[in-house]
């Protein structure tokens, strides 16, 4: 019980190590706690297509089984598992597979989101709009404003994924926020100062 | 409020201080000016909310889950690679894990390179001696038979002998590669 409970909550590093070694449940235990939330960054990142963000999932942890060698220990596995996250997405935007559809996009989107215990309707529509206005934004001030807001990775972790300077992601950042909000600015009138 | 010499009172002044404030500590006088700001401005109190609220506002309402097939393909292929792993024979799996390490190429490379460099520096001189004093044996023995020796190697060696007192034969020999080698 006690060795269970240990194994759960063991870090991801030494997870890996397991899964070096072809340990089936120390795999599971990091599926479990990542799948979900690199889902939903595939899903945010690919412009809201469920289904290719499902495939991405699969070939993301295809890469953790056939490849763990390439887990550089230095690093974090978190870091790791977004940088080959986010690289799977720049690849894909290169090969112009990716449906470039904002219509579409949003239909997807709004599908999706409907939810019914939505607090307020100003917001359900603030949220659409939103995810609308990230398509609008360069890939990689998209993939830094989603890394730092969806997923609330700290700047060093963003810049190690993007493998570029902090300094070059707070501007990346900067910008996708002012550029959000000028787009949103329907939401939020100018003030008189 | 100042900065740099820019009034930092209006709207957007304030809005940038806010999404920067999400990474990064503001100092004491842009937070003054935003508390002052805000105190005034129910506008940027609302962007401020909103930003604030981003990570949730992100999230909410995305209820995607993982289709379930993915985690039984992806264990029944950990499960294949494993038990392939496992028919290979175990000198083979360790020359196939020696090739899967990860090898530092740029640094092994830069190592190789200082050392095939500081081997040719250090086997250079050696020879370059090793052939000046084959040279000076040469000349020795042709100067000892001829008693031909140069008047500037014979002054040379007389202004040394009288420097040092006397020298022994070895002695001799040794001084003679050295005003050869530096003629």
């Amino acid at each position: 019980m006690f060795f269970a409970a240990s194994r759960i909550h063991a870090a991801d590093e030494q997870l890996m190590k397991r899964i070096k070694k072809g340990e089936h449940q120390a795999f599971e235990i990091l599926y479990d706690r990542y799948a979900r939330q690199m889902l939903r960054y595939f899903y945010r990142m690919l412009h809201g297509d469920e289904a290719l963000a499902q495939d991405f999932l699969q070939e993301l942890f295809l890469k953790v089984i056939q490849r763990p060698e390439t887990f550089d220990h230095s690093r974090t596995f978190k870091t790791w598992l977004y940088t080959i996250a986010y690289n799977m997405c720049k690849n894909e935007y290169r090969r112009q597979t990716v449906r470039k559809n904002y219509l579409a996009a949003n239909d997807i989107i709004s599908q999706s989101e409907e939810k019914p215990a939505e607090t307020s309707l100003d917001q359900q529509y603030f949220r659409k709009r939103l995810m609308s206005e990230l398509e609008k934004l360069s890939t990689d001030q998209r993939a830094a404003f989603l890394l730092r807001f969806q997923e609330e990775l700290s700047i060093t972790q963003i810049s190690a994924i993007m493998d570029c300077p902090a300094g070059t992601v707070k501007s990346r950042l900067f910008y996708a926020c002012k550029k959000l909000s000028h787009l949103l600015k329907e939401f939020n009138p100018k003030g008189d100062g | 409020m100042q900065k740099n010499g820019k009034k930092l009172n209006g709207c957007a002044d304030i809005r940038a201080l806010i999404i920067r404030a999400q990474w990064e500590s503001l100092n004491s006088s842009e937070v003054k000016a935003l508390e002052n700001h805000l105190r005034v401005c129910p506008s940027c109190r609302a962007f401020q909310r909103q930003i604030k609220a981003l990570p949730q506002t992100l999230r909410s309402g995305l209820d995607l889950e993982p289709d379930p097939q993915i985690k039984e393909r992806l264990l029944r292929t950990l499960r294949d690679e494993s038990s392939q792993e496992q028919n290979i024979p175990k000198s083979v799996r360790f020359f196939k894990s020696l090739l899967t390490y990860r090898i530092p190429v740029y640094q092994v490379a830069l190592l190789l390179l200082l050392a095939i460099g500081f081997w040719q520096w250090k086997s250079h001189p050696q020879s370059v001696t090793k052939q000046a004093s084959d040279q000076a044996i040469h000349h020795e023995q042709k100067f000892r038979t001829s008693q031909d020796i140069p008047p500037k190697i014979k002054s040379h060696l007389q202004i040394v002998r009288q420097l040092n007192g006397s020298l022994s034969a070895k002695d001799d020999s040794t001084l003679m590669q050295f005003v050869v080698t530096t003629m």
